[in-house]
């Protein structure tokens, strides 16, 4: 009786709104919504590419431009570097599954778990691939920068620019160097906090209420809120 | 062979607005509304609708997508969660004949009730308040029948409970 009861509550709750399709319109706003998403996943993944492609060509210039032996290696190094993130971020891409809202609860559930564990991982390892090996390259860049009047060479940007003063922000001199490298490991080392942070803060408690629900759901017993 | 016309979309979308209605009550957390949560799973019907092979029920696939959306939503997985797009196609229109104050007391008791439950619970009595079987539910949760049935049990004493006092 109490059991009908429910069920006539709970269908005759809908009933407090009118819902209304204008289906003219409908199906042209549903396609409209598609295009946007698919455009900005497009966006995204160009925005992604352009910034590897434009590292690889600013430092495949330096290598051409500069003369010093350490500094080419270092631009060798970071245009390696700018095409494996490429490649990194593309595969983990590929690699997580696909968002598929028409799979069971139990399944749409492991599917997100293990999602959000890539991520997590990729970001809280952030200090391997994404940190290290460009501070690497950085440090040989910087290190290795020699005099330019040693090598007779003078810097196309800061010729054209007509601006001979740009010559003492170059990294030159031992103050210079450390100026430099300084920034770059302080900047790293932000990288790294900034991405722990994202890593405890956001995906860590998503994780743990995954977990949480999957228990809920698989226990027989009452688990609480 | 299933038929996936528009004119087809339209109607099971007619047919189950307010089953997708009442789940989407239920899992509406502020700032997001019901209203926008229903949007989202029309929008993601649509999407997958193209997938859809007539193997289960369509009621039963819905139930799916409607789950799954709410869920996604209340454990913030959806990174737009806060800039969800309202589609002027679907309007929200306050009904001419209001039901009775008693009745809307009574759901709010219900939701009360249901608020108690933990979030696996709560996705199981939905479905059950849907008068779906538990063969149903099992195929829309992932769980077999008997897991569904212990689990019934167990919630519908709890809910019975927590309602019972208030009911009376």
């Amino acid at each position: 009786m109490l059991e009908q009861e429910l069920k006539d509550i709970w269908k005759n709750s809908s009933e407090t709104e009118n819902i209304k399709f204008e289906t003219s319109q409908l199906l042209k706003d549903l396609n409209t919504k598609m295009d946007r998403i698919e455009k900005n996943i497009r966006k995204r993944d160009i925005t992604e590419i352009s910034a590897s492609v434009f590292g690889i060509l600013i430092f495949g210039y330096f290598a051409y431009e500069i003369p010093f032996t350490l500094t080419k290696i270092a631009c060798g190094l970071s245009i390696l570097w700018f095409g494996y993130l490429i490649f990194k971020l593309r595969k983990n891409k590929s690699k997580k599954h696909l968002n598929n809202l028409t799979l069971t609860l139990r399944d749409q559930l492991n599917n997100q778990e293990a999602n959000m564990l890539k991520e997590a991982k990729l970001l809280d390892t952030v200090l391997y691939w994404y940190v290290l090996p460009p501070l690497f390259a950085n440090i040989l860049f910087i290190w290795g920068f020699g005099d330019p009047v040693a090598y007779d060479w003078f810097p196309f940007l800061i010729e054209k620019l007509s601006n001979e003063n740009l010559l003492y922000m170059l990294p030159i001199s031992l103050k210079m160097k450390m100026v430099y490298l300084s920034a770059a490991l302080l900047f790293n080392v932000f990288v790294v906090w900034i991405n722990k942070l994202a890593v405890n803060k956001t995906y860590k408690p998503i994780i743990k209420d995954i977990k949480r629900m999957q228990d809920q759901l698989e226990s027989e017993n009452q688990i609480e809120i | 062979m299933w038929d996936k016309s528009e004119k087809k979309f339209e109607q099971i979308l007619e047919k189950n607005k307010h089953k997708i209605y009442r789940i989407c009550k239920i899992y509406a957390v502020s700032p997001i509304e019901p209203q926008d949560l229903f949007q989202e799973v029309v929008f993601q019907i649509w999407k997958s609708y193209a997938t859809f092979k007539g193997n289960s029920n369509i009621s039963t696939w819905i139930y799916k997508i409607a789950l799954n959306v709410c869920l996604r939503s209340k454990m913030k997985l959806e990174k737009n969660n806060n800039k969800m797009i309202r589609l002027e196609s679907i309007q929200f229109l306050p009904v001419k004949n209001i039901p009775e104050e008693g009745e809307q007391e009574k759901y709010q008791y219900l939701r009360d009730c249901i608020s108690t439950l933990n979030e696996g619970d709560k996705s199981i009595v939905v479905l059950y308040l849907e008068d779906l079987s538990y063969r149903e539910i099992a195929s829309i949760t992932g769980l077999t029948e008997n897991h569904i049935a212990v689990k019934m049990k167990r919630i519908r004493k709890r809910l019975f409970e927590c309602i019972t006092p208030k009911l009376n």
